[in-house]
């Protein structure tokens, strides 16, 4: 390795994702192309000393992995788009027992024109194909993005809104202005979502929310009408500080268990 | 329907050759080829930019299933097929500038054409997938002889689409094997009630008439008639084996649908009337018939359709002449939703659906849904004979509860099939994906 100047290297795989590097260590290159420290002025530079193309590709590799141990998706992406010809990419790819299939090709070129906020959620959150895949159903998966200004979700609400959203472009694609009006309260578009997705479940939750307020408040459980997975139920919270506690609680679900059985409708059956 | 024996290419093992299932392939399908390890790869279709702008990719499909026709991307030959206004336009097309990124052709279809005959190397007698998931659903001790792979119809909402993803339509070739498997097995336990179905990743009896396979399991059957064999179909191809003689332990089902759904969903599939005429053949051949009321569909009109449904079984068969009517509701692999919405569009009834993920890591309808549908259809039954015996299939114990207010293990009608029975070796499970 030795050690270049800026002026000699090619910076095309720069993005705009923020991959730590120390400010004191100069940045890493291949036969110029800059891999990691793109803001670097200096730059150890490896050239292979081998003519034979698979223990070059396998240097390569080896310090790809090495600044890279556990590369996103959306580094893999910038890089499969950004890579010159003699870049060992599928090497790589071998190397970390990742299959690129044309799907994560597909995927990759809508990650690289995605906007930057999406790809530094991806980055940040550790998005991985399998999470982005509804985006492969959009014909134009731009018309996705053009919905929203910032993407700044846990990585489960994130992946969720994907799948939904694009469940219901396809269902509509006029609900694409829709989508953009409910990105402008970033907090209620989960739930907004899931409604427009599961009309039925929704009816049914808030005849069931309606149900819930009819029954005489306790000050000593909390009810809440509760879904978990293709379950419907009632989670009931108390608290205990002392066995005797018990005691109430015990009256108190009684209580509940009247009052809910005496409501009809009741998804149950009463025997 | 006829469409379903014709094959795109035809594929058959050097090792299979000499077998009677192969030369009956070779006088059926003269333009073969021989293959030696390998199934030569299908060669990916390609259709220009402009006949996905022309049609859309829903389109395209629905074309390919029609016809049958793969490699039906490519110019030369959707401007062959002149069914459509909106396929004339293909004239237009001149060359094909390579796939569309987002809707590839359907390699599915592509697959599904190509007939390939080869010995199986592996175990064919396996247990029911249901057996494997026990603690989260009650099993009614089923078990599976695959002697094939693949299915040549084209459901929606098939299971094969994520447990075997697309894949040529395969025959074995050692049904010899096979039969000697089962030999082992009714040797120890010829005098137990074994349930026994070739149903699971092959349609039994869509490609019958081509292997006759129906005839030799009939006549291995006969010698034990404590076991049932059971031939699950989607078809109306039973006239292979009516006349074959058998112990009354051979049973015929048909897996069934109102007739709105068989035509939305299960493409390439006889009709509903299709199916019952040949249930109804098979009575009078002396055979029983069963029911797959599976999966059940829901739709804003679900009581109609199924209403209808149960009218039509119900004006032709007496519950003696049906040896039982199983219900299931939608189900299948997170997974899998994606491959249904690629290839079948999301305004497809079963893409519309609502589904969550259940304890056994299916999506699934809602409980109480699910629960309501298989009451309502119980009840439609019920009403016109208390002697419909009916049981749902791969529920789970409070659905069974909430549905039928008793466990199948508490029912007098059902409760046999789901006493366990003794295995005489370890017996593969298939992957839990039905």
């Amino acid at each position: 390795m030795k050690l270049i100047p800026e002026s000699q290297c090619d910076k095309s795989l720069a993005s705009s994702l923020k991959t730590f590097w120390p400010k004191q260590v100069p940045g890493v290159s291949i036969n110029g192309l800059v891999l990691i420290g793109f803001e670097q002025e200096l730059f150890f530079d490896h050239q292979s000393s081998t003519q034979d193309i698979e223990l070059a590709a396998q240097e390569i590799s080896e310090l790809y992995q090495s600044l890279y141990p556990q590369p996103t998706f959306v580094e893999l992406a910038i890089l499969a788009k950004k890579r010159k010809p003699w870049f060992p990419f599928e090497r790589i790819c071998s190397d970390f027992h990742f299959n690129w299939t044309p799907t994560e090709q597909a995927l990759s070129e809508i990650l690289v024109s995605a906007p930057q906020t999406f790809q530094n959620w991806c980055f940040e959150r550790k998005v991985f194909q399998g999470d982005l895949k509804p985006l492969l159903l959009l014909k134009d998966p731009q018309i996705f993005f053009s919905a929203f200004s910032d993407f700044s979700f846990s990585k489960s609400d994130g992946c969720q809104v994907i799948e939904l959203s694009v469940d219901l472009i396809l269902r509509d694609e006029k609900f694409l202005v829709h989508l953009k009006s409910l990105f402008e309260k970033p907090s209620d578009l989960l739930p907004a979502l899931r409604k427009l997705k599961n009309p039925l479940s929704a009816k049914q939750d808030e005849i069931w929310d309606q149900k819930l307020s009819l029954i005489p408040n306790s000050s000593l459980q909390k009810i809440r009408w509760l879904r978990q997975g293709d379950q419907k139920g009632l989670e009931i919270r108390f608290f205990v500080s002392h066995p005797k506690d018990l005691s109430k609680h015990r009256q108190a679900l009684q209580e509940l268990e009247t009052s809910l059985l005496d409501l009809k409708g009741t998804p149950w059956k009463i025997n | 329907m006829e469409d379903q024996l014709k094959f795109s290419e035809v594929f058959i093992d050097k090792k299979s050759l000499g077998t009677e299932l192969a030369d009956r392939m070779i006088r059926q399908y003269p333009n073969y080829q021989v293959f030696t390890e390998n199934v030569p790869p299908a060669v990916r279709p390609v259709h220009s930019e402009k006949t996905y702008e022309v049609l859309g990719a829903n389109k395209l499909n629905e074309v390919a299933r029609t016809n049958q026709i793969t490699g039906l991307y490519s110019a030369d030959k959707i401007s062959q097929i002149n069914e459509t206004d909106q396929i004339d336009k293909l004239d237009e097309v001149s060359g094909i500038t390579g796939t569309n990124r987002f809707n590839p052709p359907d390699e599915f279809i592509q697959r599904k054409s190509r007939l390939v005959v080869r010995p199986f190397q592996g175990q064919f007698f396996k247990r029911c997938p249901g057996a494997s998931q026990k603690k989260a659903l009650p099993c009614c001790n089923y078990y599976v002889l695959n002697l094939g792979s693949g299915c040549p119809f084209d459901c929606s909402y098939c299971y094969l689409q994520s447990y075997l993803g697309p894949s040529d339509t395969t025959i074995y070739s050692n049904l010899d094997s096979a039969i000697d498997e089962l030999q082992e097995m009714a040797d120890q336990f010829g005098h137990l009630p074994y349930r026994i179905g070739t149903g699971e990743i092959i349609d039994s009896l869509a490609l019958d008439p081509l292997t006759l396979f129906s005839r030799n399991l009939i006549s291995f059957f006969k010698k034990y008639p404590a076991w049932t064999l059971e031939f699950k179909t989607k078809s109306d191809r039973v006239v292979q084996f009516l006349d074959c003689e058998h112990s009354n332990n051979v049973v015929v089902s048909w897996s069934i649908n109102p007739p709105s759904i068989v035509d939305s969903e299960e493409h390439g599939t006889a009709s509903l009337s299709q199916r019952l005429k040949a249930a109804q053949k098979c009575v009078q051949a002396g055979f029983p018939v069963a029911f797959h009321i599976d999966p059940m569909i829901y739709t804003a009109d679900w009581k109609e359709n199924y209403s209808e449904l149960v009218q039509m079984v119900t004006s032709i068969f007496s519950p003696s002449q049906v040896s039982v009517i199983s219900l299931g509701a939608l189900r299948f692999q997170p997974e899998q939703k994606w491959t249904m919405k690629k290839r079948f569009g999301a305004k497809s009834i079963v893409n519309q659906s609502e589904m969550w993920p259940s304890t056994s890591g299916k999506l699934r309808y809602d409980q109480d849904l699910r629960s309501q549908m298989f009451q309502f259809v119980i009840e439609q039954f019920k009403n016109q004979s208390p002697d419909w015996k009916i049981f749902l299939c791969m529920e789970t114990p409070e659905v069974w509860l909430s549905t039928t207010g008793s466990f199948p293990s508490q029912n007098d009608q059902i409760k046999n099939l789901f006493r366990p029975l003794p295995e005489s070796r370890p017996i593969a499970q298939t992957l839990e994906t039905t």
